[in-house]
């Protein structure tokens, strides 16, 4: 960060950073090194970065990549690690992080650094920009190519310069009392450490908020794939760019299908369908890009055996016992469609069973399958009084719960009148400024909560014999699914700290919650680790970036703990035209690869795929055991 | 859902309720056992201490709990609820509907220790 003024300085013309956005699996990693490659032929010196947890880069450059940049045919790449990022910053920044904290609060040094090893909620979205900065300034790169995670989260990740200007503000509250108290006491108040944090952080929040609405220096390329469903959710994005004054500039309209030669009963349906979304896609946007659908080359691979099993592959995904069934998996590859079908077959089968099907992921779209408008509030489904389903809506969660937080702290603060009044006029600051920063991972926390509310309540009976997730596209999955085992670090370290102030200021209310808190998160992760209970279903395609994705999610879940009932392959070639039968050689040959180990779930392409119920219950019963 | 919201109220209290309220606070010695039944099972739940250890503690403290108890039954004949409430909600905060739910779990659960004389420890 110290040297992005003369990295600056010394490049002419600017640096540029364009980020390629677009719901999971429409090729936003294939187009960003397909960019960066071009920009290389006209002498640019080319950076390429994923920001997406789950990053694919590596596969898609053919070369094992990490957090060190690394030339790569004539392009530095690189796959940011937030984590890392965070450690790395908070180690920069201890000296002036524990001044904040011990002029802020009550706490001494030792708690300061025991709270500041926890690991954060969110912090790919906080991190994300500050390291690709940093990235970006460590060598005089003409153009940063951006490969984002897919649209929630990039939308919070760009929203998040205006989060770190908060941050800064809060710490400036926490200082303020200290600062009014070194003046008062005469003298001159000399910039510390804090300070200098503080100044650092805003800097950073406001030159990045500046960057990424300069079309200059950033350009936004929207990818997406000729289907109904993603220009909903791309009219959807670009709203909410908008909104933020951030302007897309190209959108590319990726694997569109030729026509076939004579018919084929699934390319004749899509390519017509194809061409009534790109015909919309013109109307709406301008500076469209069509890129047609890359064939792979040509394989010769065994006729797939067929096997008839009586059984529905739900018998094997979804036995009897299981209560928690999570569809995972890369975005695009149609866990939605996945999880709602299941809902539905389950539904039918089990008439009485009281079933929820939970969305966790930011960008939703099961309302688009069900074709219903869902919300936040749990709503049944028509003709299926037992199952009930939910968006989980984290901002709207939050926003609904400030309101309660601003109160009780006004309250807290008028019962202090009596007391020092200085205190309390800095610190109703810093509280009030606190709980106006909605902070990241909101997403993760609250997809949390409402999995494990609905199975393990805090008290009474679970509200669902069964929950059935939706989750984000992989790499926030697996963060949604390491929240119980960080809050109950949260929770330790915060007990440990109470004991420590007990003398001092009893145990309060906070204790039993804690402990309350801690005792459901144990509960919750033995669910989550017993394979009676859990079922994660890994949703993939038949094609090589999506299996070695898929074997990475495998690895990461099988190191939690968490038992899989099997990889679901999603949307297997059934055509009849040349194209369909090369295609369907070339999955034969990836599904064989794919996942060795576990049962898979082949479910059959539709064109267009399912939408409403009728049409996700008759699809869900094609679907066949390999 | 419930329980998140009286984490951060009550984090945000903790943090800045801090030292002004805590030094008023008179503790009679009913609180002050039901804070070191909370601590024990905190240190429980931090692994400091074996369940053995816990359930030593637990039972010293329901013992103590029951003299006390014993103690006021002979000086008042009926204790009104609302007398134990006023113990329960001082270490809650009142005007909130979660925390008179929170008081009462407290008042039932002291009622528990105080009738029945005992209480399964939380499992691990
Ligand atoms: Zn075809």
């Amino acid at each position: 960060m110290v040297n992005a003024g003369r990295a600056a300085a010394r490049q002419t013309p600017p640096q540029q950073f364009i980020f390629f956005g677009g719901k999971g699996g429409v090729g936003k990693t294939t187009c960003s090194v397909a960019a960066a490659r071009e920009l290389t032929k006209s002498r640019q010196r080319v950076l390429i970065v994923s920001t997406d947890p789950a990053h694919s880069l590596g596969d898609a450059l053919k070369h094992k990549l990490s957090s060190k940049v690394k030339r790569v045919a004539g392009l530095d790449a690189v796959e940011l690690d937030a984590d890392g990022a965070l450690t790395r910053w908070i180690a920069r920044h201890k000296r002036g992080l524990e001044t904040i904290a011990e002029h802020g609060t009550y706490l001494d040094s030792d708690d300061i650094a025991q709270l500041l090893r926890l690991s954060l909620p969110g912090v790919d979205e906080l991190m994300g920009l500050v390291e690709l900065r940093r990235l970006a300034s460590s060598k005089p790169y003409t153009r940063v190519v951006v490969d984002t995670a897919p649209t929630g989260h990039t939308l919070r990740l760009l929203a998040m310069p205006e989060t770190l200007s908060r941050i800064a503000e809060i710490f400036n509250d926490m200082q303020a009392k200290h600062r009014f108290l070194a003046e008062s006491l005469g003298g001159t108040y000399r910039a510390d450490s804090g300070d200098a944090v503080i100044s650092e952080l805003a800097m950073e929040g406001r030159e990045l908020f500046d960057t990424l609405r300069d079309s200059e220096r950033a350009r936004f390329h929207w990818v997406l794939l000729p289907e109904a469903l993603p220009l909903e959710e791309t009219r959807d994005a670009v709203a909410a760019l908008h909104e933020e004054a951030i302007a897309i500039s190209d959108f590319i309209v990726n694997r569109v299908r030729a026509a076939p030669r004579g018919h084929c009963s699934k390319c004749s349906p899509k390519v017509r369908a194809e061409a009534e979304v790109l015909r919309q896609v013109r109307k709406d946007f301008s500076s469209v890009r069509v890129i047609p659908e890359l064939l792979p080359a040509p394989v010769r691979s065994a006729a797939p055996k067929r096997r008839a099993t009586p059984r529905h592959p739900l018998e094997v995904i979804a036995p009897e016992t299981c209560r928690l069934l999570m569809f995972a998996g890369k975005g695009g590859v149609g866990k939605t469609t996945c999880a709602a079908s299941a809902a539905l077959l389950l539904a039918e089968r089990h008439k009485r069973r009281k079933i929820l099907l939970l969305s966790t992921d930011p960008a939703h779209s099961l309302s688009d399958a069900l074709d219903l408008k869902l919300s936040d509030e749990e709503r049944a489904l028509p003709g299926f009084p037992a199952l009930r389903t939910r968006e989980v809506d984290a901002a709207a969660l939050f926003r609904a719960r400030r309101e309660r937080y601003i109160d009780a702290i006004d309250e807290l603060f008028d019962s202090l009148q009596g007391g020092s009044n200085l205190d309390a006029t800095y610190d109703r600051a810093v509280a009030r400024d606190l709980i106006d920063l909605s902070p990241p991972g909101l997403d993760e926390i609250f997809g949390i909560l409402s999995i494990s509310d609905a199975l393990v309540p805090g008290a009474g009976a679970p509200t669902a014999d069964q929950v059935i997730v939706d989750t984000a596209p992989t790499g926030h999955a697996l963060r949604l699914l390491e929240m119980p085992g960080k809050a109950l670090e949260w929770v330790h370290t915060l007990l440990a700290i109470l004991l420590k102030y007990r003398k001092v200021t009893g145990l309060g209310r906070l204790a039993p919650d804690l402990l309350e808190l801690a005792r459901q998160m144990r509960q919750f992760l033995d669910l989550l680790r017993d394979p009676q209970q859990t079922c994660l279903v890994a949703v993939t395609r038949a094609a090589e970036l999506p299996r070695l994705e898929t074997a990475r999610l495998l690895q990461s879940v099988a190191r939690m703990k968490i038992p899989v009932s099997g990889v679901l392959v999603n949307a297997v070639a059934s055509g009849e035209c040349a194209r369909c039968r090369r295609v369907a050689a070339m999955e034969e040959r990836e599904i064989r690869a794919l996942a060795p180990g576990h049962a898979k779930v082949l479910a059959p392409e539709a064109a267009p795929p399912p939408r409403g119920i009728k049409e996700l219950l008759h699809w869900g019963k094609t679907w066949e055991i390999r | 859902m419930i329980l998140i919201d009286s984490l951060i109220i009550g984090g945000i209290k903790f943090c800045f309720d801090k030292i002004a309220t805590a030094v008023d606070k008179e503790m009679n010695d009913d609180t002050a056992l039901r804070e070191e039944l909370m601590a024990a099972q905190m240190r429980l739940e931090l692994g400091e201490i074996t369940e053995q250890e816990f359930r030593e503690v637990e039972d010293q403290v329901l013992a103590q709990l029951r003299e006390i108890r014993e103690r006021q039954m002979a000086t008042q004949e009926d204790v009104e609820e609302g007398e134990l409430r006023i113990t329960g909600a001082e270490v809650t905060f009142e005007g909130d509907e979660t925390g008179h739910a929170r008081a009462e779990d407290i008042v039932e659960h002291a009622e528990d220790i105080v009738e029945h004389g005992e209480r399964r420890p939380r499992r691990r």
